[in-house]
């Protein structure tokens, strides 16, 4: 093959580093370019032309714009797929290949598509693969070959992704001339600017340009380096949400994979430039057909020659601009098609690569290279995601800011057109006016936020805007040629699927894009959508304006799955005795946030141990809220259903809380530890909800009540000491505090010195069922009180038990769980608690749900069961069915096998006519198996006197 | 009694974390210093004026007496911070009815972060703003930091250096003090 | 992401904060009707308009309050009210 393309001589413009070799390899050859190269601009060089096979079609495809937006651009690297390669910079030993190609670049098998491709319009799967349903997986496994992108390497290892906020006066998303222009002077005025270019120079297009434009240039940096601005280079502005919350995903961090910058911005500065817009006509997804910018970048930065024989197609002044690059490069410029003198082209033609140009005229010119500048694509994406509707100009062929909100400025090519030294001052001025405008915003700020540094009173006024408009610089609208082309080159949409589509009903713009996948593709229609909206208002018989435009969406530019995670926030919360568990063989178990002992190695044992001697439960997650106050009864009266008015200083009393439909929200104890202070205990999942309820009520409807709420859930290390041997084991570690069984009661507290620690509380209470002490000892002293427990309790066989240890025996007991045991729908009554339902309280939380639902309750029961086959566990969530007509009755909502009394417990939710002690169940087992099972008369399976836990 | 053992105090927060990175010491230009221990009390009283002529702050803003820290945390609450003993002592010596006085030096861990990028560290794992203007030395507010609620101080050193209280639920506390070394880890963040 | 005025603390994030819901008085219990106290549990106006609404500054003061926000611009207007009516369930 000939060379089309290579080096050019030293350019003064370049940025690649001749005196720095890189080698690289190309699907397996070795190759080389220079340090500052793109992959892109390096494989140009080494006079690769197809770099990619197109998305359905497998057509031969080049590079065509040659940046982060070449649809044909997206390489394989080592472990990473889809790499951008007009964009990536090449490094040394970078091993790149072309992906979505079988078995090779150059033969693709898969071309045949090209063949059927007449069959391939939008919508083909749909219709196709429809029917029969029953073939889907084959056709899935067959499909999923054809489809795009590279492969996923699982072994990678995983990097290591940042996170950060910012709180800039001004972000400033585009480093071109107006960009830079509007950092600088936003900075000279005092505001704390962060510049952000999507590329990996600042300039734009300057970097590009004449050598005035360089000149301007190098002005501008200079300026920048001397104001107190932070550059990103190689970050985009992905998003920007409500009161300029900002997206940026920095890839240029060291030390990171990339970086995702949630920035709140007092004023954002929209500089992003215009993207050349591709032109529709037949052939013109041939390699070696590219934008004018594509061409002129490729020379002026990376020295890369293009072609040999140019065609340019040039409808402004870009378009003269190639033509002047390109011959003093000494690329021969074979034809200049200009349209602003009514001339056209037809078709490319070439198989893989252009090798003649067929003009209106008649003439076909022979030609490897198609140099394209028929208008420009205004991103608008950051004033959509601002609120603003762009309009459509007809005279220079883009869309235009409308109305976007005065903390969003726009600036450069989005807003207009001029000279380099006319869109430089645009720049300033804009500058100047974000940084004024922030300096409102921050005042407002600061006077708002109590903590701030105190501001005067008066508010600067919210600057006007004075700025001189840029113009706007008509010229032909070029969208289609006299012939069909491919609209969207990463969707593989041709112009004739557009016009088919419209034909077939889906005429709205939002329709079209959803059936036949234009714009969705990588480059996100940055190269489509006016394209296709002006093909679709060809089929219309309408103008782009009254046909509209898609909507634009976050993220401007794709960012990585592992910069959205991020670093990973997942709070842990562990106990004060977590050290002595993990030292001691805890089977850890996550609940929530906690991890907890699930287990020290035998649960059945743990309970065994703990029936017949002694047991140590670490319970710090239960939830702890300290009242105070002189109307904490009232509160309580108000959480719980039950009633609150005479627990005597030292008592405990148990109580259910319902949320105002009458669902169980949670349950616990509460112990009153003098005249006005109490210590509210919750479930551990419930802690944050029943602080924030509480909250809640007393904030909203009894703002006189005086009660402060403060959580003390880990101020305090919780354990519950069970067993017959408790009081024995307790015995030696307090000597304030009198355990005698007739002073100190159960359901009663105490408060004193444990193992030498002050300020500790003591209540007699258990979930376990035995004769138990909830010790709540000050958490620093947590680790050093549980070994002094654990010590004393050695002569007595004392075990620790875990969570699950505690829920076979709870079970056993046949406590129910909130949230286990009930659900989002059950009623207070569902758990037999009626007694604890006080409906001659004047009101508390859910009282009138209670009320009717005591009245006439009918939905399901909590109720213990047993399996009639003693060794028969089911599964939590197994069925109870009818046997005839397998209508669902209920469902076991626990079970255990209970190693006390060595047979299986079970607790229920049934039908109210199933709940009668004797009834006998039917459990459909997670098999399909049918056991039966006997509702018992108590909850408790063991000791329902509870004559243990009184002991 | 059995056990005649003076029991021993422990922060969440395990000495010498195997996560840290760097050596322990004060010299570094970004530290992370476990405070734990220190004494805590809150001080709630329905009265926000009682509470400001009292402990001579108000919400959102802390004062400074020696060692003692008055913080007022939320409306209607104050933080007082320093030597345990002298914290419970002040609050009791200036109880009037209707306060109500929680200890609280066990149910916090207490990092501090001191340096010229603290604030670049903090930024890393809270969206508060920590700039001069929007948290000047004194500033008092409360934050999710790396997903935790952290009570936050702005407590400059004697000598102007940068410096952040921040105070969590203690059962965070290795988890809050891993974040916070990673945050700092391109600062070079040292323990101590 | 929306900046939440509260009322004590100035401007915050609205993941500061936890959205309680429309505000809408509580029926008195002695006197409720299902057919009202169910209105109050379950029905919401839900307006594309101004509405009352009820925010929770769960991490910072912790305060309820109640503040008018337009539900199709996201904006607020007249200063927040501490406390405010509740916001129905837990």
């Amino acid at each position: 093959m000939s060379t089309l393309s290579d080096r050019l001589s030293a350019q003064p413009g370049e940025i690649i580093d001749r005196s720095s070799k890189l080698r690289f390899t190309w699907n397996g050859k070795g190759v080389t370019g220079f340090a500052g190269d793109t992959i892109a601009s390096a494989l140009m060089a080494n006079n690769v032309q197809v770099v990619s096979r197109s998305m359905k079609y497998h057509r031969p495809r080049g590079y065509m714009t040659a940046d982060y937006w070449d649809p044909n651009g997206s390489v394989q690297l080592a472990s990473e797929p889809n790499v951008r390669s007009g964009h990536r910079q090449l490094q040394e030993g970078m091993k790149v290949s072309a992906q979505n190609v079988w078995p090779s670049l150059d033969r693709d098998v898969r071309a045949v598509n090209g063949v059927l491709g007449r069959f391939l319009t939008a919508g083909f799967y749909y219709k196709t693969f429809m029917h029969p349903r029953s073939l889907w997986p084959t056709y899935e496994k067959v499909l999923a070959t054809f489809a795009p992108g590279g492969k996923v390497d699982l072994d990678a290892p995983s990097g290591y992704f940042d996170k950060r906020y910012a709180h800039p006066d001004v972000v400033v998303a585009g480093g071109g001339p107006s960009g830079l222009a509007a950092a600088i002077d936003a900075a000279r005025a005092g505001a704390k600017v962060m510049l952000v270019e999507h590329t990996h120079h600042l300039g734009g297009h300057l970097l590009w340009g004449s050598d005035g434009d360089r000149a301007v240039l190098a002005q501008l940096l200079t300026e920048l380096a001397e104001a107190d601005v932070e550059v990103l280079v190689d970050s985009t502005v992905t998003g920007r949400y409500e009161d300029n919350w900002i997206g940026i995903s920095q890839r240029s961090h060291p030390g990171v994979e990339e970086r995702l910058i949630k920035a709140r911005a007092k004023m954002l500065v929209v500089a992003g430039g215009l993207i050349e817009r591709p032109y529709v006509f037949e052939g013109n997804d041939l390699p070696g057909v590219m934008m004018s910018s594509a061409v002129r970048r490729s020379m002026a930065m990376y020295a890369v020659r293009p072609g040999s024989r140019a065609v340019v197609l040039s409808a402004n002044a870009e378009g003269d601009a190639a033509v002047e690059a390109l011959t003093a490069a000494g690329v021969e410029v074979a034809a200049v098609v200009d349209p602003r003198n009514g001339q056209d082209l037809v078709r490319a033609k070439g198989s893989r690569r252009v090798e003649s140009v067929e003009l209106a005229d008649g003439r076909s010119v022979e030609a490897d290279l198609l140099v394209i500048a028929a208008g420009w694509t205004s991103p608008t994406s950051l004033i959509n995601m601002a609120g603003d509707r762009p309009s459509f100009d007809d005279s220079c062929g883009r869309f235009f800011p409308t109305d976007p909100p005065e903390t969003v400025l726009v600036t450069g090519g989005m807003a207009g057109d001029g000279t380099t030294e006319e869109i430089v001052e645009h720049g300033r001025a804009t500058g100047d006016l974000a940084a004024r405008r922030a300096s409102t915003v921050a005042h407002r700020l600061q006077a708002a936020t109590t903590r701030a540094q105190s501001v005067d009173e008066i508010e600067p006024v919210w600057a006007a805007d004075s700025r001189i408009a840029l113009g706007r610089w008509s010229h032909p609208g070029l969208y289609r040629a006299s012939t069909h082309g491919i609209v969207d080159y990463s969707e593989d949409v041709s112009s004739k699927d557009l016009v088919a589509a419209a034909k077939e009903g889906y005429d709205s713009v939002e329709l079209l894009k959803r059936y036949t996948t234009a714009t969705m593709g990588p480059s996100q229609g940055k190269l489509s959508t006016v394209n296709t909206v002006a093909i679709l208002g060809e089929a219309r018989g309408e103008t782009i304006a009254e046909v509209g435009t898609t909507v634009w969406r976050p993220p401007f530019a794709p960012i990585s799955l592992g910069a959205l995670g991020g670093r990973k926030f997942e709070p842990i919360r562990v106990s004060a005795m977590h050290r002595w568990h993990e030292a001691n063989g805890a089977t850890p178990i996550i609940a929530g946030q906690w991890i907890r002992p699930e287990h020290y190695g035998d649960p059945a044992a743990e309970v065994r141990k703990t029936r017949s001697g002694v047991g140590l439960i670490d319970v710090s997650p239960l939830g702890k809220l300290d009242l105070q106050g002189a109307d904490v009864p009232k509160l309580l009266n108000h959480l719980y259903t039950n009633t609150w008015n005479k627990l005597p200083i030292g008592g405990v009393r148990y109580g259910i809380m319902c949320a105002e439909d009458g669902i169980v929200l949670d349950d616990g104890v509460t112990g009153r530890l003098g005249e006005n202070h109490y210590l509210m205990t919750t479930t551990s999942s419930g802690a944050a909800t029943v602080w924030e309820w509480a909250e809640n009520w007393l904030q909203t409807e009894h703002p006189d009540w005086d009660v402060s709420v403060t959580p003390v859930t880990t101020a305090y290390a919780s354990m519950n000491l069970a067993g017959p041997k408790s009081r024995e084991v307790l015995s030696s570690l307090v000597d304030d505090i009198d355990l005698d069984p007739e002073d100190f009661r159960y359901m009663q507290l105490r408060t004193g010195r444990i193992a030498g620690v002050d300020n500790c509380i003591m209540w007699r209470i258990g979930f376990t069922g035995e004769l138990s002490f909830e010790l709540h000892v000050p958490a620093g002293y947590g680790e050093a009180v549980w070994r002094s427990v654990m010590e004393a309790g050695a002569e007595f066989g004392i075990t620790p038990f875990g969570l699950e240890g505690q829920r076979i025996m709870r079970l056993e007991k046949g406590h129910f769980i909130v949230g286990q045991d009930t659900d989002g729908l059950s009623l207070a009554p569902a758990t037999g608690l009626d007694a604890l339902i006080k409906l001659d309280k004047p009101d508390f939380a859910g009282k009138p749900e209670l009320s009717w639902a005591l009245e006439n309750y009918e939905g399901p029961l909590v109720v213990a069961v047993q399996p009639v086959d003693p060794n028969v566990v089911p599964g939590e969530a197994s069925q109870i069915i009818d046997p005839i007509d397998k209508r669902i009755l209920g469902r076991i909502t626990s079970a255990r096998y209970s190693p006390t009394l060595e047979r299986s417990v079970c607790l229920a939710q049934v039908e109210p006519q199933f709940a009668t002690a004797g009834s006998r169940l039917t459990i459909k087992m997670i098999d399909g198996s049918l056991q039966e099972a006997v509702v018992q008369e108590h909850h408790a399976h063991f000791d329902p006197e509870g004559e243990r836990l009184r002991g | 009694m059995a056990n005649t053992q003076t029991p021993v105090f422990r922060s969440p927060v395990a000495a010498g974390s195997s996560t840290a990175p760097a050596t322990m010491g004060a010299t570094s230009a970004l530290s992370l210093a476990d405070e734990t221990g220190v004494g805590i009390v809150s001080v709630r009283n329905r009265d926000e004026g009682s509470l400001i002529e009292r402990f001579a702050t108000r919400f959102g803003r802390a004062t400074r007496s020696g060692n003692t820290l008055m913080a007022g945390q939320r409306p209607g609450e104050c933080i007082i911070m320093g030597d345990r003993s002298g914290v419970v002592g002040l609050a009791a010596s200036k109880q009037l009815a209707g306060d109500a006085v929680v200890e609280l030096t066990h149910g916090r861990v207490v990092l501090r972060v001191t340096g010229a990028q603290a604030s670049s560290t903090l930024e890393k794992v809270c969206s508060l703003d920590w700039s001069d203007a929007m948290m000047p030395n004194g500033a008092v507010t409360s934050g999710s930091v790396a997903k935790v609620t952290c009570d936050v101080i702005r407590d400059d050193a004697a000598n102007g250096t940068r410096s952040y209280l921040l105070t969590a639920d203690r059962s965070f506390g290795q988890y809050l003090f891993d974040a916070l070394v990673d945050a700092g880890d391109e600062f070079g963040i040292v323990v101590g | 992401m929306l900046l939440v005025p509260c009322p004590n603390c100035g401007p915050r994030n609205s993941s500061d904060l936890r959205y309680v819901g429309e505000s809408h008085k509580r029926p008195d219990p002695a006197t409720t009707t299902p057919e009202e106290w169910r209105t109050y549990l379950y029905m919401h106006k839900n307006p594309a308009d101004w509405m009352m609404e009820t925010w929770y500054c769960s991490s910072g003061c912790r305060r309820f309050f109640t503040i008018e926000r337009h539900t199709a611009t996201s904006e607020f207007r007249n200063p927040p009210l501490p406390g405010g009516k509740r916001g129905g369930r837990a």
